[in-house]
């Protein structure tokens, strides 16, 4: 009884080590996952950034293209001409109404 | 190898040679880790080995019945700790096939740095498989054991016939019919 008595505790030590050096790894781990945590957060950020940066200047660029087209049709219109446009590989034609007059 | 190998040969030592078993084996045996395993951890392939071969020498039962024996009580705590991967499985053959493409890929999420036994599908019908293991680990007869552990718990029975396709145990092909 005795000899078993003693092994068992030499188990129980064993057993503690190996309690503590589990919770050692789990920490570690649950460290590596806050910091990529904090990375994948970062970067989303970033990118929600980007995305903002890019709405802007193609809005921008919407306007400017807006109002080049205003300017055209205006000085298309004064000058009493019309335009057409044959695509021939999409096979599509696009003419000015006053053309098809 | 993943650390519950190591925590579950010592539960087995436990339970079928006690306690002083357990204890003489870890004192006798040469131990990097000093015989200290946690679940979580991954320790040297060559301590198990080492470990079966000292409790073969101990209790004059042969390795391959050891790892056999070991096989069927590490799959019982398989099933009780990993029970998500048996739903809506209904006999082992599929269970098998599910080992490499679904099961070692969700371990390896968990742990990259797990060394994991291969077991390719070479043949398969109703009532036939041939698989193939490879580890570098050669524990042919664990997989053996683990293998008619799966069979017992879905109420099989098979045949298991081993073929040596490397002669240091590396590749092995099983042959299993139901």
């Amino acid at each position: 009884m005795h000899k078993e008595l003693e092994a068992i505790k030499k188990v129980l030590i064993r057993e503690r080590l190996a309690r503590k050096q589990a919770g050692e790894i789990i920490e570690k781990k649950s460290l590596e996952l806050y910091n990529l945590n904090q990375k994948l957060l970062a970067a989303n950020h970033q990118l929600e950034e980007k995305i903002l940066e890019r709405t802007k200047e193609l809005q921008e660029k919407n306007l400017q293209i807006k109002s080049n087209e205003e300017r055209i049709n205006l000085a298309i219109e004064s000058a009493g001409l019309g335009v057409w446009d044959w695509n021939i590989e999409k096979t599509t034609f696009f003419t000015a109404k006053k053309l098809l007059v | 190898m993943k650390g519950i190998v190591f925590t579950e040969f010592f539960e087995m030592v436990e339970e079928r040679f006690g306690f002083e078993m357990s204890n003489q084996l870890v004192e006798d045996t040469e131990l990097k880790s000093g015989g200290v395993y946690t679940a979580v951890g991954t320790y040297s392939h060559h301590e198990i080995v080492a470990l079966v071969v000292k409790l073969s020498e101990k209790t004059e039962i042969e390795i391959p019945k050891l790892l056999n024996v070991f096989g069927h009580h590490l799959f019982g705590v398989f099933v009780k700790a990993y029970h998500h991967f048996f739903v809506g499985v209904d006999n082992c053959f599929d269970f098998f096939k599910n080992i490499d493409n679904y099961i070692h890929v969700e371990v390896l999420k968990l742990y990259p740095d797990a060394e994991l036994p291969k077991f390719i599908i070479e043949e398969e019908a109703e009532n036939k498989l041939v698989l193939v293991y490879s580890s570098a680990r050669k524990m042919s007869d664990l997989a053996v054991g683990l293998m008619e552990g799966a069979a017992n718990y879905f109420n099989e029975t098979i045949d298991i016939k081993k073929e040596m396709i490397s002669e240091n145990g590396e590749n092995v092909r099983f042959i299993l019919t139901k």
